[in-house]
């Protein structure tokens, strides 16, 4: 696996928000060909290819069921969720929106969490592919990537489809190649208190 | 086919081809966008009107209306990116809600200070009309002496109008600026030059230049690049300031006698040969007037400098000492402090020069240097005219008795109520006066009777000021954010940078611009002068339009560049002849000679000393949140200084029985004010200093009346005889040569 | 993460830039002396070696806010990036904060609303990407806002004239280096 596949890393990003199959399908299709036309490896695509299910609203089912169920999905796909306290638009929302805004971007959504990881994978691609160097993608790394670790492992054993077991595998793969570590720290999603505004100790 | 990744930038290019496939960047795109301000918000890139320095602006409007002004990404050689508090607050002039709104005339026949002129509105072309006939009639019957225009020689086009009437009195207030100033340059090394390389410079010589108490941000930022780099600061100010902070040694000078250290210092550099030899060689008349020059300076030795000035010989030679050899040396040089605050300041701005020029530094790098501008063609260059009329007549401010005043063309304030009261009565018939406050004139009492005498005045401003509640017909004014412009930079110009103006909102109310207004006048008065070779009327946009494409900036104003900067970066071509007579710079003046004046500067003493009846000084300063005519009435700056006081030395305090908050009179030979004292440890014991700014008498300002006292109350004006007799002959007002008594009137206070 | 200020006295050329820029961004009232950030300059060292002292101050949004944990009606509130914000639906003006806060310019009672009012870091601006108004206007770079973990790094947290800074942790740090 090339670590430093911009497009991969977006498209795996992609793979964590898009549940319109077809369009997911056409999409890795199209990168496959590119990668094989620039001589590059296009494994990952066609496994993933190969995973994605025939039938329609499957993959959509699947993802309501991991990511959005508001009974209890088991593996949120925002990093403030994995902070403390345990809830959205955190520190982490506004780090990304920072991070964003210094390259002249912004979501397009405001009044939704910035810190999808979704979103920080296509931005780490972006990163990448405009030549951002090795102190900047560490640090994008270490702060939006690495938590995604676990979420990942918790990913590959939740889901009932291959197709999101493949997706895991290579977004672990990739995230190898940004430097992050296997599994390790973080943790559960944590379950914090009510904090006393008065009383700022717990944040960074 | 497939797409090729681009290389694009990530900021400015929102969903540029990335990330290799279209449906991937497609993708992208949806969940990214270009960053923006909150909705609704945009940017517009303009320049700052409040001083000269135009620091770049980055206006934010909201929804249209004026919501912030910052800083302008990129103005590395202006404000940096910062604004300071004038700049900040500069929406306040633009939506003050006691502007002038319409052309009003007045029904109030009684003209005074204070007293409400019972304005009623009328049209602009009723109000054109009116003036154009008042003008018109006054020129048949009484020739066009008979006009006094008191404005700035700007713009272009209103100058085309004055000079196409034969206007011999345009009159300003250079004198109290830096009239004396661009004269000496003009002998001594050239055209004005305001640049300062302060970043290259080593040794910093300050002779009250006080321009980071100021905040004059182009130059705050050169002193801090000068410190930063290792330079050393000396200030000499009888005022311990903000700037003073800067300063590595700070001697509390006795006012006027700066000249006397000016003098010494160069006599130890000419003694000591601590000159730079290599420029004064090549580049100055040094070589031709040696004798003549060392024989000047020979009697100023730092020890009869030390009896003038209370700087101490030792530190004068040490300095001079210093300045010889810790080059690059820059003496600043900007506006009133050296050309306008002394009568000796002829002499004055002479030696600093003198001082810049043995430093080898005029036009070097750490040296004073001529911006580097391209040019941008003036109306004359863009639509020719018919030949002007010879200027004829008196002079009211009586510049022509001062032959080097009448060659330059600058004004005097100081010595115009003379000519309208005493040396020219009646004369002047009519009169149009351009943003000036009642403030800004020494003894503002007798300009209110001066100006009674005219029987028809038209006055030009933003605000219902003291000048204009005098007014016959007023006319309401553009500020700085509603109207387009090309601006040179001058303050700091390596290489040419022009900034544009733009009209970031729309005129407020009935407001037009000064272009208009003399145009509209030109077609009424002058159409011969206004027409453009086919025969259209002169319009100001075009000729913005004009002025771009011609200096090579862009096809119109419009494709000006959105940054608001234009740059052409070259190298820096130090020169190697001067704009003088002869082509160096010159020490000696033979020029000079010809016209009864001395060629080298000699010790004059300042006109006003204390005395039994007036024991101290009277010093004034322009605080950091004010600027003429566009700051006393703007809530947010008032708020930072509501009133002025009279600051002085605690011990002066004690030793008159004066504590904080006091209520004191000051009097001085020309008139007297009261203000609440307050105690400082930043002053010298003999004087006492307010702040200018203070004082507006209009009610009509609802936010400036009443607040604090009119320095220049205590400023006498002066004749042009007194200027002539005190060697005085580049015009230079006198503005802190005045001595005063403190008077304890009433408690206010407490212990300091 | 949260931020802070890092200010730097030997750039200050007191132009007041940062309290107009404060004023005008944030719409405060004027003429009834609430000012969120002000310049403080003050005489250290008497005539004739006259020294001046010079402060830009605002709220230092302390990681122990002493004004919230004084407010008896839980108007004053933390963002999770760490900026203390009062609240104007909650607050009832007792000037509680005010008496409780240890640093000028402390919260500020605005009369005309009957309300207390600070300094909330521009957060409106932050949340843009931008920084505050203040600092992004001051020209000298004497004033900095940025990440506090960058500048609590940096130079000290107490300085001449500035409250012991060990009891609320203020977030700012001043550079008292000279040049």
């Amino acid at each position: 696996m090339r670590a430093d596949s911009p497009a991969l890393y977006a498209l795996a990003g992609l793979g964590l928000l898009e549940t319109n199959q077809p369009r997911l399908r056409q999409m890795i299709e199209e990168l496959a060909e590119e990668a094989g036309a620039a001589g590059q490896p296009t494994a990952p695509c066609e496994a993933l290819l190969a995973a994605l299910p025939e039938e329609s609203g499957v993959l959509e089912k699947e993802y309501v069921r991991l990511f959005l169920d508001p009974t209890g999905a088991p593996c949120p796909l925002w990093q403030s969720a994995y902070g403390q306290p345990r809830q959205l638009m955190g520190d982490a929302h506004f780090a990304a929106l920072e991070w964003y805004r210094r390259y002249g971007l912004q979501t397009r959504h405001s009044n939704e969490p910035a810190d999808h990881a979704a979103y920080l994978l296509m931005f780490y691609g972006r990163l990448l592919e405009d030549g951002a160097d090795a102190d900047t993608l560490r640090q994008f790394s270490e702060e939006h990537l690495q938590w995604m670790a676990p979420l990942l492992t918790k990913i590959g054993e939740e889901t009932r489809l291959e197709f999101y077991r493949e997706l895991a595998g290579l977004l672990t793969s990739l995230l190898e190649g940004a430097g992050v570590g296997k599994g390790g720290e973080g943790g559960e999603p944590g379950a914090g208190g009510v904090q006393n505004a008065g009383d700022a100790e717990n944040t960074g | 086919m497939l797409t090729r990744r681009s290389m694009l930038r990530l900021a400015g290019a929102a969903g540029g081809s990335l990330l290799g496939s279209t449906r991937l960047a497609k993708a992208f795109e949806e969940v990214f966008q270009a960053a923006e301000l909150p909705a609704g918000m945009r940017t517009v890139a303009t320049a700052c009107g409040i001083c000269d320095s135009v620091c770049g602006v980055q206006a934010v409007l909201q929804d249209g209306v004026l919501r912030f002004l910052g800083g302008l990404p990129g103005d590395t050689n202006g404000g940096g990116g910062g604004l300071c508090a004038k700049g900040g607050a500069g929406i306040g002039l633009v939506y003050d809600p006691d502007r002038l709104k319409y052309p009003m005339k007045r029904t109030n026949p009684e003209k005074g200070i204070g007293v409400d002129p019972g304005w009623e509105r009328i049209t602009w072309t009723e109000a054109l009309d009116t003036i154009a006939a008042r003008f018109s009639n006054a020129i048949s019957q009484y020739g066009a002496e008979s006009l006094l225009v008191i404005s700035r020689p700007s713009p272009d086009v209103w100058m085309r109008l004055l000079n196409a009437l034969g206007v011999a009195n345009r009159v300003d207030h250079l004198d109290e600026c830096y009239l004396t100033s661009r004269i000496l340059q003009r002998y001594c090394t050239g055209p004005m030059s305001w640049a300062h390389d302060f970043g290259n410079s080593k040794y910093v010589l300050l002779f009250g230049w006080d321009l980071l108490a100021k905040g004059k941000l182009v130059f705050a930022r050169g002193i801090v690049e000068a410190k930063a780099n290792g330079a050393k600061v000396v200030c000499f100010n009888p005022q311990y300031s903000a700037t003073a902070r800067f300063a590595d040694e700070w001697y509390p000078i006795r006012p006027g006698s700066d000249l006397a250290v000016a003098l010494a210092m160069i006599h130890v550099l000419l003694e000591e040969n601590l000159y730079n030899q290599e420029f004064v060689a090549n580049y100055t008349n040094f070589p031709e007037y040696e004798a003549a020059i060392r024989a000047n300076f020979a009697p100023y030795t730092p020890e009869w400098a030390e009896l003038q000035s209370d700087v101490p010989a030792t530190a004068i030679r040490r300095l001079a000492r210093e300045f010889g050899t810790m080059g690059p040396a820059i003496v600043p040089i900007h506006k009133k402090t050296l050309a306008a605050n002394y009568t000796n300041a002829s002499q004055l701005v002479h030696a600093i020069l003198i001082l810049n020029i043995l430093a080898g530094t005029i036009d070097r790098p750490g040296g004073r240097y001529e911006a580097r501008k391209i040019s941008i063609p003036a109306v004359d260059a863009v639509y020719p005219r018919p030949a002007y009329p010879p200027k004829t007549g008196r002079r009211v401010d009586s510049k022509d008795r001062l032959p080097l005043v009448l060659e330059d063309g600058g004004g005097m304030f100081s010595t115009l109520a003379d000519g309208m009261l005493t040396k020219y009565p009646g004369m002047i018939q009519a009169a149009f006066i351009m943003q000036y406050t009642m403030l800004g004139f020494p003894d503002p009492l007798r300009i209110t009777e001066a100006l009674k005498t005219v029987p028809f005045l038209a006055v030009y401003d933003f605000l219902p000021n003291d000048v204009a509640a005098m007014a016959d017909i007023v006319l309401p004014g553009t500020t700085y954010l509603e109207v387009n412009d090309l601006l040179a930079r001058e303050y700091s110009a390596k290489y040419p940078v022009v900034m544009s103006r733009r009209a970031v909102v729309p005129a407020m109310f009935e407001a037009k611009s000064i272009g208009y207004l003399a145009i509209e006048l030109g077609k009424r008065l002058a159409p011969d002068y206004f027409k453009t070779p086919d025969g259209s009327w002169i319009n100001p946009g075009v000729l913005l339009d004009e002025k771009t494409r011609r200096a090579g900036i862009a096809n119109s104003f419009a494709e000006f560049p959105p940054s608001g900067l234009w740059e052409r970066p070259e190298p820096f071509v130090p020169r190697t002849t001067f704009g003088t007579a002869s082509g160096k710079c010159q020490i000696y003046v033979p020029q000079f000679v010809a016209k009864g004046y001395d060629p080298l500067p000699v010790w004059k003493e300042k006109r006003e000393r204390p005395t039994a009846q007036y024991p101290y000084y009277f010093l004034t300063y322009i605080p950091a949140v004010q600027r003429r005519n566009t700051t006393e009435n703007n809530p947010i700056l008032t708020e930072m200084l509501p009133v002025n006081v009279a600051n002085m030395n605690a011990a002066l305090a004690r030793g008159l029985g004066i504590r904080e908050g006091d209520l004191v009179r000051l009097r001085s030979r020309t008139g007297s004010i009261t203000l609440a004292a307050h105690l400082v440890e930043t002053l010298r014991p003999d004087a006492v200093l307010v702040a200018h700014g203070y004082g507006q008498r209009s009610k009509l300002m609802r936010v400036a009346w009443g607040r604090g006292e009119r320095d220049s109350d205590l400023i006498a004006d002066q004749t042009v005889e007194e200027m002539v007799a005190a060697g005085n002959f580049a015009g230079s007002a006198g503005i802190m040569e005045a001595v005063v008594a403190i008077e304890r009137v009433q408690d206010g206070g407490s212990e300091a | 993460m949260s931020y802070g200020w890092l200010f730097d006295p030997k750039l200050c050329i007191e132009c007041r830039g940062c309290e107009a820029a404060c004023k005008q961004w944030n719409g405060v009232q004027t003429l009834i002396n609430v000012r969120w950030r002000q310049v403080y300059e003050k005489e250290t060292v008497g005539y004739p070696t006259p020294a001046l002292q010079v402060l830009s101050l605002s709220c230092n949004h302390c990681e122990k806010a002493w004004c919230a944990m004084a407010c008896p009606v839980k108007a004053i509130k933390r963002r999770p990036d760490g900026i203390v914000y009062i609240d104007h639906d909650v607050c009832v003006g007792c000037q509680f904060c005010a008496k409780f806060c240890p640093y000028p310019p402390r919260p500020q009672f605005n009369a005309v609303k009957r309300k207390m009012e600070k300094c909330h870091m521009c957060y409106d601006r932050i949340d843009q990407g931008l920084q505050p108004a203040c600092a992004a206007n001051c020209p000298t770079g004497a004033l900095k806002w940025g990440k506090w973990e960058d500048i609590s790094s940096q130079g000290e947290g107490m300085v001449e004239g500035f409250t012991d800074p060990k009891h609320t942790r203020p977030h700012i740090r001043f550079i008292t280096q000279g040049w």
